[in-house]
């Protein structure tokens, strides 16, 4: 085994491997070797978007044969020895302890809700046996969506309709801020334009969670002019966009950056409650910002400011822990926009702290699903405790 | 006076009246039903919103009534426990009390069996009338627990009050002509629905309270009816009781602070298990009082329906002491007459008689037999046995009693199915012991009339 392929064992019999050789073929087989023969339930996969999808699509049917597989291109991968900007994280769920079943959503630009909601609704009973018959243990969904198809507000609705309570979190695949391409790996396939939902009953305690560090200011813009389906803002106050934003925020609009949209984050106000809409990138052909969710016209939207991240982030997870009563593992889904803030803010270090303290193992995604919402600029995840059920 | 406004303004103008028109679209489009991606992402934070604002009541309430139910299990299960330890402590305390009480009991009788001085004799006496009130005090305290633990169940049946309250009145004569009081029933011609021997042991105690804290008149059993109830009163000429006290009469150890010139005062108890019985027995139970001029007790029983079963005579004799015909022969006069008062106490019917002779001469059908086995002149007790089975053709339940812990006795006594006690006799046991003949009698063959 080289240097950089790592293995670690949690108590719920989880085993986490990870490594930031991007080579798949080599990757996968030093991890399959690391982790010896076992009877798996599921592996998730998280991988940065140079490693070859087809070897490492290939490797894993190879080393794994008969495992189900289900996998998403990262923007950065976070594992318990902290955040790997590049290669691969591997999530091996033992037979013992987790029921899981999968499915994957095709063409997600063009979901029929109907049909999502029914296949999520075959999937929970294909979990839950019989019909009828009371689950054994807890429940949680997982979501890998596409990030680039701007399409995870419709998602997440089909799906949370479907699940009826059972809560979900997830999040939406990237390319490390290319915004070329992302890429879903299912039941040996290789999907684009994709989600993938695993549907997860365990015997150990879980709590889902969701984490974020802004506060809003006074500063306000309206959109004026958008491209709903394609998340462009094109005018904010009736001005180009980029300039209404950069003169705001006191930079030049050439100079726009995914780390400005970090450090000023905008947010909507729905209920009461401030939710970051993250710009994804700025269009210096016509001055346009696109966003990491879904934006309308005459939507307002409200300047924030970052907190303290390495703060905020303990205060969840010591709170999580306090309500499990302890944590084994967490499965995180954190903005990539976040670990921009975090390195802005020299609070890296301290992430990547939380990271080893508490387990977290999981990647920097272009968008977090918590429940129904699609949202930006969080860190949400699920946290397994270290007790068994009785 | 108005010109063409300015270009900046003329601009900013321009630029809020297309604010405008966007907030206006965006709010138009909030009311469609058709969800556009963005509306999709409100729809999930309200209806997120709403379901944990719900969800955060419902647990809330939800904790708030575990602990409460936590709470209220708790103290139920102290409680539950404190009465069953309650309960567990008076039934050790009073057995291991009992145990030497009996010992001091039997010191005390031979003691009496003695030839002492008068004085001795009645210190002696003294002593065994303390130690009776602590039996008394100890049994009464078991049943005011077995009461409160709710473990007594009474056996409800036509009760002919006639019966009832004459026996008891008859039972208190003695005291009553001894303090110089009159003590009469009236009206009694009824039948209720009751436990007999619940209903016989609260009206004796009212009759016993009343008869302690009245110096002259005297006490009235007096039975009234009311329509489908009747009210059984016991009324006395006493001292009355003040108000401030009547909610006080009924608690444990509580005692009138009236003067009683009773040399026994009483325990304090006997209105505490009569409100405890009457509960049990769903009887309600008034007390009304003149301070000076007396006062009356009622208890309010349903009238039977039912006329009374030919049973209800011999119920009595089968299931407890009260009208049980007990014939005893016993040499010494001491013993004789300590034994026949104690049946009496028990509300049994006794014919005492020093030998076969007078037995014979009497012809008389008791319902058992206590037999002193060594009586004068060499006789035996037995020969009394004897001789109901040959007059009678039928012996009835026989206890036979001797201070001669031999072998040979006691076998004799077996062959003739009889029970043997040794002297000096326990009540307690010797209660027990009659209960069960008497029962065991009563299941076995039909009554004889006398």
């Amino acid at each position: 085994m080289s240097q950089d392929t790592q293995v670690r064992t949690h108590l719920c019999g989880i085993r986490t491997a990870w490594t930031d050789a991007s080579e798949a073929g080599r990757a996968v087989s030093e991890i399959a070797a690391a982790l010896g023969p076992a009877e798996l339930s599921q592996i998730v996969v998280f991988f940065s978007s140079d490693v070859c999808v087809e070897t490492l699509n290939h490797a894993l049917t190879k080393h794994f044969p008969g495992v189900p597989v289900a996998g998403c291109t990262m923007s950065g991968g976070i594992s318990p020895a902290g955040g790997l900007a590049r290669g691969l994280v591997l999530i091996a769920f033992p037979m013992a302890g987790f029921r899981i079943v999968s499915a994957v959503l095709d063409a997600i630009d063009h979901l029929d809700v109907a049909r999502t909601a029914a296949a999520v609704r075959a999937l929970r009973r294909t979990l839950g046996g019989e019909a009828g018959e009371p689950p054994q243990g807890g429940r949680f969904a997982l979501s890998l969506i596409d990030g680039l198809a701007n399409a995870e507000e419709t998602v997440v609705s089909a799906i949370a309709w479907a699940l009826d309570g059972i809560p979900l979190v997830g999040g939406s695949a990237g390319d490390g801020l290319d915004f070329r391409e992302a890429t879903l790996l299912h039941g040996g396939a290789i999907h684009r334009r994709a989600a993938v939902l695993l549907l997860v009953e365990t015997d150990y305690p879980t709590q889902i969670f969701k984490s974020d560090n802004f506060e809003p200011t006074t500063t306000k813009f309206v959109v004026t002019a958008s491209d709903d389906e394609r998340r462009i803002v094109y005018e904010l106050n009736a001005e180009p966009a980029a300039r209404e934003y950069a003169m705001a925020v006191g930079l030049d609009p050439e100079g726009l950056s995914p780390m400005s949209f970090a450090a000023y984050p905008l947010a909507v106000r729905i209920g009461g409650e401030y939710f970051c809409r993250s710009i994804r990138r700025l269009d210096p052909e016509n001055g346009s910002l696109s966003f990491f969710c879904a934006i309308d016209e005459g939507v307002v939207l409200t300047l924030a400011r970052p907190r303290d991240i390495v703060a905020a982030t303990r205060a969840e997870l010591e709170r999580l822990e306090t309500q499990l009563g302890g944590i084994d593992l967490v499965i995180g889904f954190d903005c990539i926009l976040r670990r921009l803030d975090a390195e802005h803010a020299q609070g890296r270090h301290g992430i990547c702290d939380l990271y080893r303290r508490y387990d977290v193992v999981g990647f920097e995604t272009y968008g977090e699903q918590y429940r129904a919402m699609h949202l930006n600029q969080t860190f949400t995840g699920i946290a397994i405790g270290r007790r068994l059920l009785p | 006076m108005s010109g063409p406004p300015d270009p900046e303004s003329a601009q900013r103008i321009a630029k809020l009246e297309r604010i405008n028109a966007a907030l206006m679209a965006h709010v138009e489009r909030s009311m469609d039903q058709q969800g556009s991606a963005y509306s999709l992402f409100q729809t999930a934070i309200m209806l997120e919103g709403r379901v944990r604002s719900r969800t955060e009541e419902l647990t809330g309430l939800m904790h708030s009534l575990e602990r409460s139910n936590t709470a209220l299990v708790a103290a139920k299960e102290e409680a539950e426990t404190a009465n069953r330890s309650k309960t567990r402590f008076l039934a050790a305390a009073s057995h291991d009390l009992l145990q030497p009480l009996n010992a001091a009991r039997l010191s005390a009788s031979a003691l009496a069996d003695m030839s002492l001085g008068p004085d001795a004799r009645a210190i002696s006496g003294q002593i065994e009338r303390g130690l009776q009130t602590i039996e008394d005090l100890i049994k009464t305290l078991l049943d005011i627990s077995k009461l409160d633990a709710g473990v007594v169940h009474p056996v409800i049946r036509p009760v002919r009050l006639a019966d009832l309250l004459d026996g008891i009145a008859a039972s208190f004569r003695h005291t009553a002509e001894g303090k110089g009081l009159r003590l009469h029933v009236r009206g009694a011609d009824r039948m209720v629905v009751s436990d007999p021997v619940m209903l016989g042991r609260i009206v004796r105690n009212l009759v016993s309270n009343a008869l302690r804290y009245t110096t002259s008149g005297g006490v009235l059993l007096a039975v009234r009816s009311r329509g489908s109830v009747c009210r059984i009163e016991v009324i006395d000429t006493g001292c009355g009781i003040v108000p401030a006290e009547r909610a006080l009469v009924f608690e444990e150890f509580y005692r009138g602070q009236a003067e009683t010139r009773d040399c026994e005062p009483g325990l304090g108890l006997g209105l505490s298990i009569v409100q405890r019985m009457a509960a049990a027995l769903g009887h309600p139970l008034a007390l009304a009082s003149r301070p000076g001029h007396g006062t009356r007790v009622s208890l309010t029983v349903p009238v039977s329906a039912a006329a009374p079963a030919p049973e209800a005579r011999v119920g009595p004799v089968a299931t407890r002491l009260t009208g049980a015909r007990i014939l005893v022969v016993e040499n010494d006069p001491a013993t004789a007459d300590a034994l026949a008062r104690l049946l009496r106490n028990w509300d049994a019917e006794v014919f005492v008689f020093r030998d076969l002779a007078g037995v014979a001469a009497a012809d008389l059908r008791p319902d058992l037999l206590i037999l002193d086995y060594h009586l004068d002149n060499g006789a035996c007790g037995l020969a009394v046995a004897e001789h109901f089975r040959d007059t009678a053709g039928r012996v009835p339940p026989v206890i036979v009693t001797t201070a001669d812990h031999g072998a040979a006795i006691a076998a004799e006594v077996e062959a003739l199915g009889a029970e043997l006690v040794h002297k000096p006799t326990r009540p307690a046991q010797l209660r027990a012991l009659l209960t069960a003949l008497l029962a065991e009698a009563a299941f076995s063959s039909p009554p004889t009339a006398c």
